[in-house]
């Protein structure tokens, strides 16, 4: 207890500013031995102790009068009404689940994906294959047909030789090189009569083709 | 002060959880006081109603905010005297005047028949209404709640001493009233 003589108290000591709380006894446990000690020899804490019991009492007795009202179950009802009301406003932000629209979101997906699956299997386009195809023809260029080595005369023009080469069903796959040959694959199917028949029509030609024999003969 | 199965605290805790029994125990334990404490901050039972029930409302929302930092009595006091703080705040000036109301005390005493101890509990609730927001707190917390020095300057946010200093003028003027309503030497 620390007593100080202030402005407030009627005690040289201050000490009845704690008598309310020594008559609660909340003080601390040393400032409750100190106040009882001090109240032997004060007489006015003495007096003001006397009053301060009396006025509690009178004060007390004022809520002896007042109905208290029993509103537990109002409560209740209003925190399950408000926690109602919250879930409720939650619930109206989640859009509520339609089945029919649900399913064919659903089928869609499963449809969607089962079409990548199917793709990414029958690999169509030769996805990761070695070679590629040009769109306009199934002719591959590393084929199992017969090849030809074909030099054109000096002065035939490109589109010329290009002729002559559809002519025959065939493919340039090389060339012209420095040397101004072509190498020209014909169909794979082609029996080697065929292909003498074809190199015979070639030779024919001999203003337009210098040469033709079959590659590396 | 009753023996209690669960600490206060323990039963805040099990309220964070939504638990409905601890929330009635605290209801048991407090409302009760919460009620009379606002009762006679705001001299009327259906405003002290309106507070208690949302002290108790807050209890249960706000229980998960309790952080073991205060006593949870003073945590709850705290809750209501800032809502009966606001209360008083929104309500309009008071116009009956102290005599007409004295004179209504007195007209009701004397047709009732009362006991002289029930005059005094009527002179005292009236007495108690004159006095200032902060002395009504003070005096409440003291002698109806049994707080200590510590707890109300916690609740009501001012230092220590200032509690004791106002609880001394508090006094004071709830004398003087008394006084000036002839039972000056009763309380």
């Amino acid at each position: 207890m620390k007593p100080k003589k202030g402005k407030a108290g009627l005690c040289p000591e201050g000490v009845d500013l704690l008598l309310p709380w020594y008559l609660n006894q909340t003080l601390e446990k040393e400032e409750q031995k100190a106040v009882k000690k001090h109240l032997l020899s004060c007489p006015i804490c003495q007096q003001e102790l006397a009053a301060i019991k009396r006025e509690q009492k009178l004060y007390q007795s004022t809520a002896e009068e007042i109905p208290i009202p029993q509103t537990f179950p109002h409560l209740m009802a209003e925190i399950e009404k408000r926690e109602r009301t919250i879930w409720q406003r939650i619930t109206t932000l989640i859009p509520r689940p339609q089945p029919a629209l649900a399913t064919a979101l659903i089928a869609t997906q499963l449809i969607v994906i089962a079409g990548l699956i199917g793709l990414l299997t029958l690999n169509p386009w030769g996805a990761g294959e070695k070679f590629y195809r040009t769109l306009s023809g199934p002719t591959a260029i590393e084929g199992k047909g017969p090849r030809l080595s074909i030099l054109f005369q000096d002065g035939v023009q490109e589109k010329t030789a290009r002729e002559v080469i559809l002519g025959i069903n065939g493919t340039i796959v090389k060339g012209p090189s420095p040397m101004g040959i072509y190498t020209v694959e014909l169909r794979s199917e082609m029996s080697p009569e065929e292909l003498q028949g074809v190199i015979s029509s070639l030779r024919q030609k001999s203003n337009v083709i210098r040469f033709v024999e079959v590659e590396g003969e | 002060m009753h023996k209690r199965s669960l600490e206060d605290g323990r039963l805040l805790e099990l309220i964070a959880t939504g638990n409905h029994r601890a929330f009635r125990e605290i209801y048991d334990r407090y409302y009760k006081r919460i009620y009379l404490y606002s009762y006679r901050l705001l001299g009327e039972g259906e405003g002290a109603k309106e507070v208690a029930n949302e002290v108790m409302l807050e209890i249960w929302r706000g229980a998960k905010r309790f952080r073991g930092e205060s006593k949870p009595s003073t945590w709850m006091f705290g809750i209501a005297v800032n809502k009966i703080r606001k209360t008083i705040r929104k309500r309009p000036p008071h116009h009956e005047d102290l005599e007409s109301a004295e004179k209504r005390a007195d007209n009701k005493i004397t047709q009732d028949d009362a006991t002289y101890g029930s005059e005094l509990r009527e002179k005292m609730r009236m007495a108690i209404n004159r006095l200032s927001r902060e002395h009504r707190e003070v005096l409440d917390m003291t002698y109806y709640q049994g707080l200590s020095v510590k707890e109300i300057a916690e609740i009501t946010d001012c230092p220590p001493n200032t509690v004791k200093t106002r609880m001394f003028y508090a006094r004071k003027r709830l004398g003087g009233i008394l006084q000036e309503m002839g039972i000056g030497g009763e309380a």
